[in-house]
């Protein structure tokens, strides 16, 4: 999952090899491109890079870079830019903000910071982190969800936002939030925050910190940020919170209501890149459950990657026949699709390309359980 | 009673063996002939050993788990003591089925019983069996059988023993048993208490600090205490020397926190609280020419996790068993008898729906016989009926043949070829949304083939033992990622073959005496169609070693294991293999018919740093010490 802020990250070092280069560019550059300038890929660190979760508490996180310019995998990516250390906790969750990327990690609990060459830029930050699920980033701060230390899995009484600050690497604030914090997202100065265990969107003042609500028809996962900064918001049936609403929430972020719910039966309930958005989020993709014919009559239970349509608000079957999907993310640069595909906690997971049309192009074998892609260029 | 005893033992040897050169060796070789359960009889040669109480007296302290990691070769799966799980021969820990007399205890929504979670201390024998025997034990016993032994004792008079050890790491254990009787009735109280901090230290190479210094640091491990209490009641009745009415009561609390990996070493874990009454009557009649045994039993399991009463798991059974043999003639009997469940779940993840209550009968037909001399061979078949599921039909050809025999040796072969199974566990059925009601069950096709050597050199013995084995389990069930969310699916097909080496002597050298012991396991486990993978968590080469050394009222014992290396995780990181050597020492002050036992234990005297599951510190050395006091008052 690339940062939120931006279509795809551009990275100092990134920058500064762009002037110089474009200053030695142009001399060459013909008069129809004297007035465009050139975009150069930082060969260092350009690339599709896969968060393989691992298995809970039993290590095996890891990160997949794909250098999809030059089709060159490279598994275990931290190990190799790191020689003799590994990823010690599951990366739950993982993003680039200001030159750094920030993993969220479960058992141990704790947030890791790297540079955009994946080594390690301090220690990791274990205060006040108590099971990190995602995190936003607006100035010196991230907002990390939490759920606490001992989570009852059914109110989640003690979950929590996390305020840290980048600078001073430390946690300076917990907001108070029940019911299982999952995705956020910022929009218009606020923090909107997914629960995941209880049907609401929790909607937090950051200067203030005071919290309202706005109700929905079932619980929530994951944002996705619409061109008007509204919200696209996963919907999601549990079996501990069941309905019949699951799919698609539209939150307008002005008047902070639901405007929409486009309803799809079996969303999927894993905590990894279910929901995401082409670059201009004029499409979006969901991970569902679709049945399949199997013959006689015989309908069995698979996985699918559905597109919506945002300007017709219109699912459609994407890909179908997937077993062990665990979300899609949007290549910025050529709008492939990359399917995360999970086998077992313990065995090697997959990526499978699909271009925009749906049509497949190649399969990726990465770490154990991908979960999200963060794309750097 | 020693003396009756191998009279007992000599009389049924004989009824087996036929032959008296061959009774002459089953009455000395003990660990040949249990006293309580028949199922050796209609499995002729079947690998089964015995882990004697004699050595169980070394470690009264120890759980199922720690008896069979020093005792056996079997792989054992767990961290430093809130739970473990027993693998034998590559399969999984659902694959092991745990039997105390007519119970299989296992959990019904989990397949399998936590073994640290079972005291050593309320059972005489421990006697294990390799390999599928679906046929004599039903559901569940794929890989093996551990069966939890009890002897009557027929005590006349009062017997007691008070047991305490205290260790390393804040340990302490309390043990009694008191018998009572006067030869035709008997009852047993044993009772025990176990506490353990495990607060050890140990390096940690996954601190916070790591990712600035990624060296090892020195750290107290967390999050680790166990407590385990438990009362066994058994009232015993003999009406005449072949009918006996024996009953068994045991109530087990188990309780522990779950211990965090090495990343989250802290103190704030969940707690794991487990409670489980077991009970089982059994009227046994065994004159000759016909046999009959009736049983029952009722069986509570309780589940809390992190004191959260709306997540308990509880689920209740009555059990009912009845069976008959007849003799057809002093070489053949045959047995027939019904097996009967009623299992109520009370499981907050399950819907009423769905499950409300599942009926179980098991049928099953035994047949030994000996077509040649020298020759048995039994035959076993079993239907299990299921309410709402097809489990399939299991039939299984034991052989045992003694090759060669003198008066001082014996060479049998054996040979067998059987199949198992083990019907889908509650959980897989039923969990959430994500149980499938449609899983089939699992199926196993176990060959095997052995022999065994004995040497009887006046009171000394030299026994040597080769097993081959190959098991190919089918349909076997695994929890993964689905349509859209994680679920039970029969997705893979493993094929686990092997040979197993086995040695044990006994010496007498004046007033020494010496027993010594080991095993040797190799064990290639795949996927059917990927050969060069090992599956995860099961060694491709294990072994142990014990020795006995015995002088008047002095012993002195070692006992050392080797782990191979293995995998735990498909993408290939693996644990390195390690070596743990225990040893004992101890002194018995006798008096009369009284004795007191103070022994002193050094565990892991290597102090070796090593993780039996990845990512789990383990202590390292350890010290214990233990008292043993029997008092005797027979009539």
């Amino acid at each position: 999952m690339y940062a939120k802020n931006s279509i795809f990250h551009f990275s100092s070092k990134a920058l500064w090899s762009l002037a110089l280069v474009a200053a030695l560019g142009f001399s060459a550059c013909s008069d129809d491109n004297d007035d465009q300038p050139q975009q150069e890929v930082n060969e260092e660190i350009s690339g599709a890079y896969f968060l393989n979760y691992g298995s809970y508490g039993n290590g095996g996180a890891s990160i997949t870079r794909y250098n999809f310019r030059k089709d060159a995998l490279t598994n275990k990516y931290f190990e190799a830019q790191n020689p003799g250390m590994t990823i010690n906790s599951n990366i739950q969750y993982g993003a680039a903000y200001k030159d750094t990327i920030y993993l969220m990690g479960n058992s141990a609990d704790e947030l890791i910071s790297l540079d955009l060459h994946f080594k390690p830029t301090g220690n990791a930050v274990r205060e006040g982190i108590e099971k990190p699920r995602f995190f936003v980033g607006q100035g010196d701060y991230l907002y990390i969800s939490c759920w606490g230390a001992n989570p009852d899995w059914s109110e989640m009484p003690d979950s929590y936002i996390a305020v840290y600050n980048t600078k001073t690497r430390k946690v300076e604030n917990k907001i108070a939030l029940p019911g299982g914090p999952e995705g956020l997202a910022l929009a218009k100065g606020k923090l909107y925050a997914a629960l995941n265990y209880r049907p609401q969107v929790a909607v937090i003042d950051l200067n203030s910190e005071a919290i309202a609500y706005i109700d929905l028809p079932a619980v929530s996962s994951y944002f996705v940020s619409a061109p008007n900064e509204n919200l696209y918001l996963a919907l999601v049936s549990t079996y501990g919170d069941p309905s019949d609403a699951a799919g698609l929430a539209y939150i307008n972020t002005t008047t902070d209501e639901l405007e929409d719910n486009y309803v799809l039966q079996g969303v999927s309930t894993s905590y990894a890149s279910i929901l995401s958005a082409n670059n201009d989020a004029s499409t979006l993709y969901l991970t569902a459950e679709a049945w399949e014919d199997a013959g006689d009559g015989n309908w069995v239970q698979k996985g699918a990657i559905y597109s919506f349509d945002t300007e017709s608000g219109v699912f459609e079957e994407f890909v179908t026949g997937l077993t062990g999907a665990q979300g899609a993310a949007v290549n910025p640069i050529n709008n492939d699709v990359y399917i995360l595909l999970s086998a077992s906690a313990t065995e090697a997971g997959s990526v499978s390309i699909y271009n925009a049309e749906g049509v497949h192009q190649k399969d990726l074998s990465v770490g154990i359980s991908p979960y999200w892609t963060l794309f750097l260029d | 009673m020693r003396l009756s005893f191998i009279l007992f033992l000599f009389v049924t040897a004989n009824v087996l063996a036929n032959t008296d050169v061959s009774a002459v060796m089953d009455s000395i070789t003990l660990d040949d002939v249990t006293v309580v359960s028949d199922y050796r009889k209609f499995q002729a040669g079947a690998k089964i050993d015995r882990i004697r109480s004699e050595k169980l007296q070394h470690m009264p302290e120890a759980g199922l788990d720690q008896a069979l990691m020093r005792l056996s070769p079997i792989y054992v799966k767990g961290n430093a003591g809130g739970l473990a799980t027993i693998r034998f021969r590559g399969t999984a820990a659902n694959h092991t089925a745990i039997k105390l007399g007519g119970l299989n205890i296992n959990s019904l929504t989990l397949g399998h019983a936590n073994a640290s979670n079972i005291p050593t201390y309320l059972f005489d024998d421990i006697h294990l069996q390799y390999g599928g025997a679906s046929a004599i034990n039903g559901s569940g016993s794929i890989g093996g059988t551990v069966y939890l032994e009890q002897k009557s004792m027929w005590t006349k008079g009062q017997r007691m023993n008070f047991s305490s050890t205290v260790g390393s790491f804040g340990e302490q254990f309390y043990g009694s048993k008191i018998y009572l009787g006067n030869g035709h009735w008997e009852s047993v109280t044993k009772a025990y208490l176990f506490r353990r901090e495990n607060d050890f230290y140990f390096n940690n190479p996954y601190h916070e600090n790591y990712y600035t210094n990624p060296q090892p640091v020195r750290e107290k491990q967390q999050g680790a205490a166990i407590e385990n209490k438990g009362l066994m009641q058994q009232f015993n009745y003999r009406f005449d020397p072949a009918a006996t009415l024996q009953s068994t009561f045991w109530y087990e609390d188990s309780w522990h926190e779950v211990q965090p990996n090495m990343q989250s070493n802290s103190p704030t874990v969940p707690e794991l609280h487990n409670k489980n009454f077991r009970s089982w009557v059994g009227y046994d009649n065994k004159k000759n020419p016909v046999s009959f045994k009736l049983g029952a039993g009722y069986v509570h399991d309780e589940q809390l996790y992190q004191k959260n009463e709306d997540q308990l798991i509880v689920t209740d059974r009555l059990v009912a068993e009845a069976a008959a043999g007849y003799k057809l003639a002093p070489d053949k009997e045959l047995k027939a008898g019904v097996l009967y469940k009623y299992i109520v779940p009370e499981v907050y993840a399950y819907s009423k729906d769905v499950i409300d209550y599942e009926q179980q009968l098991d049928l099953y037909l035994s047949y030994y016989f000996e077509p040649v001399e020298n020759l048995k061979a039994t035959v076993n078949v079993r239907q299990m009926l299921v309410t709402n599921f097809k489990a399939p039909f299991t039939p299984a050809l034991l052989l045992e043949y003694k090759a060669a025999g003198t008066s001082k040796q014996q060479l049998s072969v054996t040979g067998g070829l059987s199949r198992s199974y083990r019907i889908p566990t509650f959980n897989d059925r039923y969990w959430g949304v994500q149980g499938n009601p449609n899983l089939k069950a699992e199926e196993g096709l176990n060959a095997e083939a052995g022999f065994s050597y004995l040497r009887q050199m006046g009171h000394n013995h030299l026994k040597a033992k080769v097993n081959l084995f190959y098991m190919d389990v089918d349909n076997w069930i695994q929890w993964s990622p689905g349509s859209i969310d994680w679920e039970a699916r029969n997705i893979n097909r493993v094929v686990s073959k092997g040979l197993e080496l086995q040695l044990q002597s006994l010496f007498h050298l004046g007033p020494l005496e010496t027993e010594w012991g080991g095993n040797y396991s190799f064990n290639p486990v795949h996927d059917k169609d990927q050969n060069d993978k090992q599956l995860i968590y099961a060694p491709r080469h294990s072994g142990n070693f014990y020795g006995d050394l015995k002088w008047k009222a002095a012993g002195l014992s070692v006992d050392a294991s080797y782990t191979g290396e293995r995998l735990h995780n498909k993408v290939g990181d693996s644990l390195p293999a390690h070596f743990l050597t225990n040893l004992s020492i101890w002194y018995r002050f006798n008096y009369r018919q009284q004795s007191l036992r103070l022994s002193a234990q050094v565990l892991n005297l290597g102090d070796v740093d090593y993780q039996n599951e990845a990512y789990y510190a383990m202590p390292g050395r350890s010290f214990k010490l233990s008292i043993s006091l029997d008092l005797h008052n027979n009539k």
